[in-house]
């Protein structure tokens, strides 16, 4: 190794990178010309990182509204937490113990529980043969379409249950970058479900808001 | 601010860097499956923490920084873990999965497998040096070590991946 080139070989990397200063750079180019192993060092290193710089592959399409998901997941979770857990687990005792109560009494059961809105809700939710969680359940729909039960997968007798994250635009359309958080574990019934999902539309809340929520459709539809 | 308006705020800045943090968690980590539990971990951790960024920083900075910190815990922890209950040399687990190996035919390949050769460390710090244009000072902040750690373990990290890249090409 030439003399020159200990002082030079540490400044190679930061040249390669065109981080020198003025007076480093001009020294390298100095001893470059008259050094075939520096030069080689300096191409070795320029290629390198090159290489490290290459573009990246993007994140999966579903990144953004898984990451969605798991921060609302959380910010419920958190403020459910701030709770004192006594204080939720005497009141889910206490409404055990009243709903057996009130249950016993056939009363109760024949002519007031149909009135709830627990129980209309319910029904509802079976005759229109899917369920919403989060903000979304809240909208209107403007159009649904239910998914495609189709005679193969009655024959083979399908069955499953699938959840799928959505978004909602400012028309209340479906933002077709769908999630699928639990799969009915057949592809077919999969792609029906996100088929159909991908045309419904909602009547938003507000102007120009975006919403979120989870659907649950049930293979073969319950209705 | 509610909650539901502080999400809507951050989507923007999360559909804005979600790329480029998961480029970096991938640089970081070498391996698809902790990439994205790293970059998912570290847009969680942010919009958690959003109101009290007042924007004093550039928001890239600020999510790179959780995103180093989040993968150096993964990697402290997976040290613990390993020191507890598999004693298997840290090399050997730093190998890229098979599916990968068997595809090493390109020099993007190439790269990727001596990167996940190297020391965890060592090539945050590459990687970080050279991908991210970071300062020496910079990184042994976020790293927690001194400047002269840093310069010092950038440069054998270089001969070792040239070798190692080297030994691929």
């Amino acid at each position: 190794m030439n003399p020159d080139c200990k002082t030079i070989d540490p400044l190679l990397a930061d040249a390669a990178a065109d981080r020198l200063a003025e007076i480093e750079q001009q020294h390298v180019e100095r001893h470059l010309p008259s050094c075939t192993s520096c030069q080689t060092s300096l191409q070795r290193l320029r290629l390198l990182r090159s290489d490290l710089k290459s573009p990246m592959p993007s994140a999966p399409v579903w990144f953004t509204s898984n990451v969605l998901y798991q921060v609302r997941r959380r910010k419920e979770g958190r403020y459910r937490s701030q709770k004192p857990r006594v204080a939720i687990w005497t009141g889910v005792t206490c409404a055990t113990a009243l709903a057996m109560v009130f249950l016993s009494d056939k009363q109760f059961t024949t002519r007031l529980l149909p009135r709830m809105n627990l129980v209309s809700i319910e029904t509802q939710n079976a005759k229109r043969g899917f369920e919403i969680t989060g903000p979304a359940a809240s909208l209107k729909i403007a159009h649904q379409v239910s998914p495609e039960y189709s005679e193969s997968a009655r024959q083979q007798n399908l069955t499953g249950v699938i959840e799928i994250y959505f978004m909602t635009d400012t028309e209340g359309a479906v933002d077709p970058n769908l999630r699928v958080v639990k799969t009915t574990g057949h592809k077919v019934l999969d792609q029906s479900a996100l088929h159909a999902l991908q045309q419904w539309k909602f009547v938003p809340n507000a102007p120009n808001k975006t919403d979120w929520g989870v659907i649950t459709f049930h293979f073969p539809p319950s209705f | 601010m509610s909650k539901e308006d502080t999400v809507n705020e951050f989507e923007s800045v999360l559909r804005t860097w979600s790329d480029r943090i998961y480029g970096l968690a991938l640089r970081l980590s070498c391996r698809t499956d902790e990439a994205e539990e790293i970059a998912q971990e570290t847009f969680v951790k942010a919009c958690e923490h959003w109101e009290d960024f007042q924007g004093d920083s550039d928001p890239g900075t600020w999510l790179y920084r959780i995103c180093v910190n989040v993968w150096k815990n993964r990697v402290r922890s997976e040290v613990r873990r390993r020191f507890w209950f598999d004693r298997q040399p840290q090399a050997a687990e730093a190998e890229p999965p098979p599916s990968r190996k068997l595809e090493a035919n390109d020099r993007r390949q190439c790269l990727d497998k001596a990167l996940a050769r190297l020391e965890p460390d060592d090539r945050a710090i590459l990687v970080m040096r050279e991908v991210e244009d970071r300062s020496c000072e910079e990184i042994a902040e976020w790293l927690d070590i001194p400047v002269g750690t840093v310069k010092s373990r950038l440069s054998r990290t270089r001969e070792k991946l040239k070798k190692l890249y080297g030994d691929m090409e």
